[in-house]
């Protein structure tokens, strides 16, 4: 099962959220997109996740992957 | 009965107006209507008038923006295409065959009022103002589409949401794919509309 994202996304009323992927309501606002990286850069090291960053377009700006690396680096001991 | 699910949508076609214009057509096809746009298909032994035209006529609905109409600095002529558009539809509702009688439109603009200055002709049609705000866009069309064709409509904030997702999931698929960000950004529109279409069916298809 796909694990669930985490995304910095303009907030309709002013500021920026974070949401989680197939939510439809923000988990927390805050009124700097900097101040919603922060809180959105925890949660995903919390939960192992990815975090995007989007655009007020909702391009993406930054991707991070918080313990999903598609490609870890080998052990060659 | 294409006709009944065809949305045609008149906007400028460059980079600049693809902030809006992505969650545009994205609204209309989660909402399981067809977005048929200039664009989608590019023929050079067609002429442009004729391909505008036949979607015209195969479209019961229309989205007409006007935001980019004015020209942007001083000297710079300002664009007709959209407005020349407009009429075409109007039109064909007006002179056309008996369903075309039921068209109907939606004109966007930036500002409120703001198309009374140079095409007052249009009081009283159905007119709203997205502000250049890209999320506002998807409420706007959202409300009109279910004002007139749509019995049940999801919310204007699990649209956004699932574009949201949407704009992610095509990130990441587009990059495993050898695109680069630029190259995401301007992703041709045609492409782009297919990927969305392809991402809310499988969407549906797996709830």
């Amino acid at each position: 099962m796909r694990k669930v994202s985490k995304h910095v996304v303009p907030n309709p009323s002013g500021g920026w959220s974070v949401k989680n992927s197939g939510a439809t309501r923000a988990s927390k606002v805050f009124d700097t997109q900097q101040q919603a990286i922060t809180y959105g850069r925890d949660a995903a090291k919390k939960t192992r996740s990815e975090l995007y960053v989007h655009g007020r377009d909702g391009t993406i700006k930054n991707k991070n992957s918080y313990g999903n690396d598609p490609m870890p680096p080998r052990d060659n001991k | 009965m294409a006709f009944e699910k065809n949305v045609f949508v008149n906007c400028p076609f460059d980079a600049e107006y693809l902030p809006l214009l992505r969650p545009l057509l994205f609204t209309v096809i989660y909402l399981r209507l067809t977005p048929r746009i200039a664009l989608e298909a590019i023929d050079s032994g067609e002429l442009r008038l004729n391909k505008i035209v036949e979607l015209i006529r195969d479209s019961k609905y229309s989205i007409h923006d006007l935001s980019r109409s004015e020209a942007a600095v001083a000297g710079e002529l300002y664009r007709l295409n959209m407005p020349f558009e407009l009429g075409v539809d109007f039109g064909c509702r007006t002179f056309g065959k008996p369903k075309q009688r039921d068209k109907r439109a939606l004109v966007l603009e930036a500002k409120p009022h703001r198309y009374k200055a140079s095409i007052s002709d249009l009081a009283g049609a159905d007119i709203e103002c997205h502000e250049d705000e890209p999320y506002k866009v998807i409420g706007v069309v959202r409300n009109w589409l279910k004002n007139v064709c749509l019995a049940q409509a999801a919310g204007p904030a699990r649209i956004s949401s699932a574009f949201t997702d949407f704009m992610a999931d095509n990130f990441d698929a587009l990059t495993q794919l050898g695109f680069s960000p630029q190259d995401i950004e301007l992703l041709p529109v045609g492409e782009l509309i297919e990927r969305m279409t392809a991402w809310v069916a499988s969407k549906a298809a797996a709830a």
